[in-house]
């Protein structure tokens, strides 16, 4: 019978994750996919049973959870909105689920890393309250906050130290949240300083080695001398770089265009 | 989510000049107000009957635009009374439904034996929807929601059999309605497909009123139970029609623009209000619409950097209302962040309310900006640490961050000196010598050739007055015909009697 595979098979796909064996998990869950919609459960309307719908939404989050260890996006994007309509329902579903704060707080962080900036403020407006009172939601609300004043260094702190990590799940985007804070440095310093001292480089930029900052230095392309580096400064001349012409040309045509049809 | 004082924008008693001049006198008894408000009533009766005779929903606007002003004055009798004038038997199906919830079944009526359904003369749809409206309406403000909502789903089942187009302004209404009374009954959710469905009906058949409210409703529904991707989902693919009465586009602009707003798209939502708050009627009874519209306004501008102007805070009408966002304004400005966050916690519970809580949290940042641009501006060279412990940030490297970030936005125009720890500002360029006075220039052409344009749009012109005028012209051809007949004839009788006056 479907119903009696069904419960084994969930069993092992629990077993397995719990093991953290992530391949084995991805292995399973297709199949169990095919089994929920069988029975109708994989989207919960208001005619589904309620107790098997919380069973798949379990089943939905350690999909989830495995696609964030597997590194793929895309497959947890899916979970995720796979997942939505059953939190939609999350009063009617026992028991509530303590994933869901956790998994929310990671679509957000994925939305940060990708610079998502719109789709994180729709994400959150949704959450209201709950942003300063859940730890999960806390980091990603803060990050996004730090790197929009400019704190880099809080933001730094945040990602690489453990301590302040809440699940070991955002360790997982600290890399990618590292590189994106390199490029937003690199760009405020290529704007803000003349010149930098390589010693102040590698520390604000936050290399350890000299090696990797000057593999950094290449791929920006700035330019070093005596131990220091030197940005590509723009001419801010405004009669060298000529006047806009076609701008100007174009707009005007406009006007005329509109004051002729005003009888 | 505003609350409910959005609802009746489109008030205008100027052509009800009878009906205040009348009430506005003696105290009367109660019987003679009755008969007053149903002699309203029936004079509306009367406009529907022309708007569905000439097909000209101007009609129907004026009656719905005394709807304001009678709704206060209706009591269960005058409804009684109505019914009784507009339908020719308590037995049809109307009349039996807003008796049974008025708990008048079978009262004051004299029930005709002798009729039966082939002889009952038809009663005009768009009467019947009125009188079901006013119900609808009557209900509402006795607040008996359950009421209300049962009766809804009966007057709805009504509109639907209809199709006709002098309905759509009066089915416009009663949509709104059933919209509204379902909300205020936390049925939000389940109303969905059947506003979508009611959507596509309408944009087939080209009802525009009904369209537009539908649109509209969807939208405020979205917002409601915050789903803002499917809200812009509706917006870019479900084409508004302009040409809808203007109250229900200024609602649609203002949802339009508190989307935009979410998605930090705030120049477009600044625009979209600047629409709303033009489009709403600028009277009294518009004025919570314009509350909740300027509250939103104050907060875009913040976030775009600007500062609002302060004249607008001292109007009567928006003191109270904006009070705090007085504070918080001045709070941006002088840009403590101290300040701002004890703004905030004052003043929470407001702002959430009404919704824009979320939105003011994004102003931290705009908070800094601007503290960080006064002191590039008053200051040629300052220290780091100085900067840092003025504008209370935790760190003297945040506080270089902080500056090179702001610098990279180019809020303002300066140089850090990392070595020796300061930061220092650039020679201020003469601004003229930019691109700047041409970009503003032309910012401000372009909004007034849409203005000239959109105007030019707006005109109305009363249908068949041209016919009206072509009728004159073909009479006047006529007459002038005649009389040059006449006068030939005339011109031969007259010949002979020339020579007499010699």
């Amino acid at each position: 019978m479907p119903q009696k595979s069904f419960e084994t098979r969930a069993r092992e796909l629990a077993s397995a994750f719990a093991a953290k064996d992530y391949e084995r998990c991805s292995h399973l869950l297709p199949q169990l996919k095919v089994t929920l919609s069988q029975l109708n459960i994989l989207v919960p309307l208001l005619s589904s049973d309620l107790e098997l719908l919380a069973v798949a939404r379990d089943i939905l989050e350690i999909g989830a959870l495995t696609a964030i260890f597997l590194r793929d996006d895309l497959l947890f994007s899916r979970y995720i909105a796979q997942l939505s309509p059953f939190y939609a329902m999350k009063d009617k579903i026992h028991p509530p689920s303590s994933n869901e704060k956790k998994l929310i707080a990671l679509r957000l962080l994925l939305l940060l890393s990708k610079n998502d900036i719109a789709e994180f403020h729709t994400e959150l407006e949704t959450l209201e309250d709950e942003a300063d009172k859940d730890v999960y939601i806390r980091y990603p609300v803060m990050l996004e906050r730090w790197l929009m004043e400019g704190s880099y260094d809080k933001v730094w702190k945040a990602t690489t130290q453990r301590s302040e990590v809440p699940a070991e799940e955002f360790a997982i985007f600290a890399d990618i949240l590292v590189d994106t804070i390199r490029s937003e440095i690199a760009t405020c310093s290529e704007k803000a300083y003349p010149s930098l001292p390589l010693m102040n480089a590698k520390h604000l930029l936050f290399f350890t080695e000299d090696a990797d900052l000057l593999e950094f230095i290449d791929q920006r392309g700035w330019s070093t001398k005596d131990g220091r580096i030197y940005f590509p400064q723009e001419s801010t001349d405004p009669l060298e770089s000529g006047l806009p012409m076609e701008n100007i040309i174009e707009n005007t045509l406009g006007y005329a265009r509109e004051l002729e049809t005003i009888v | 989510m505003p609350a409910p004082e959005s609802k009746e924008p489109k008030v205008d008693n100027k052509d009800e000049k009878m009906t205040d001049a009348d009430t506005v006198q003696k105290p009367k008894s109660p019987e003679e107000i009755a008969a007053l408000v149903l002699n309203d009533i029936k004079q509306n009766f009367g406009f529907l009957d022309k708007a569905a005779g000439n097909f000209e929903p101007r009609f129907s606007m004026r009656v719905l635009r005394g709807l304001g002003n009678l709704r206060r004055r209706l009591t269960p009798d005058i409804l009684v009374s109505t019914v009784d004038a507009a339908y020719p038997s308590p037995s049809h199906k109307s009349a039996a439904l807003i008796l049974k919830y008025l708990g008048k079944e079978g009262s004051t009526m004299e029930i005709d034996e002798s009729s039966s359904d082939s002889s009952t003369p038809v009663v005009l749809p768009e009467i019947d929807i009125y009188v079901l409206v006013l119900l609808q309406v009557y209900l509402l403000d006795q607040g008996d929601l359950v009421k209300l909502n049962s009766f809804n789903d009966e007057a709805i089942t009504i509109l639907r059999g209809y199709n006709r187009r002098t309905l759509d302004a009066l089915a416009a209404k009663m949509w709104f309605y059933y919209a509204y009374g379902k909300e205020l009954n936390k049925q939000v959710v389940e109303l969905r497909p059947l506003l979508l469905a009611v959507l596509r009906t309408s944009t087939l058949r080209h009802d525009t009123e009904t369209r537009a409210m539908l649109t509209t409703l969807l939208l405020r529904n979205y917002l409601h139970t915050q789903a803002i991707s499917q809200a812009h989902q509706l917006v870019l693919k479900a084409d508004f029609p302009e040409a809808a009465a203007t109250s229900v586009v200024a609602r649609y602009l203002y949802y339009v623009g508190r989307i935009k707003a979410i998605q930090l798209d705030y120049s477009a939502a600044n625009e979209s209000l600047i629409g709303a708050i033009r489009k709403a009627p600028q009277t009294s009874y518009a004025a919570g619409f314009l509350q909740a519209a300027h509250k939103l306004k104050v907060i875009i501008e913040l976030l775009m950097g600007d500062i609002p102007e302060r004249s607008w805070f001292r109007e009567p009408m928006y003191e109270k209302a904006l009070s705090p966002y007085m504070d918080l304004v001045k709070a941006v400005r002088i840009g403590e962040v101290p300040q701002f966050s004890d703004t905030i916690e004052k003043y929470g519970a407001v702002f959430k309310k009404d919704g824009t809580y979320m939105l003011i949290l994004r102003l931290r940042q705009n908070v800094i900006k601007t503290g960080i641009r006064m002191m590039s501006l008053s200051y040629s060279k300052i220290s780091l640490r100085d900067i840092c412990i003025r504008l209370h940030l935790d760190s003297e490297e945040s506080a270089e961050y902080i500056v090179a970030k702001a610098i990279r936005d180019g809020v303002i125009e300066a140089t850090i000196d990392h070595e020796k720890g300061f930061m220092q500002s650039k020679e201020i360029l003469d601004i003229y010598s930019t691109q700047e006075p041409n970009m503003a220039f032309h910012e401000r052409i372009k909004f007034c050739i849409s203005l000239h344009n959109e105007s030019v749009k707006a005109m109305r012109y009363p249908m068949n007055q041209h016919r009206v005028e072509l009728k004159n012209v073909e009479e006047a051809r006529e007459r002038e015909k005649e009389l040059a007949s006449e006068i030939q004839e005339g011109d031969m009788e007259d010949d002979d009697g020339d020579f007499d006056g010699l």
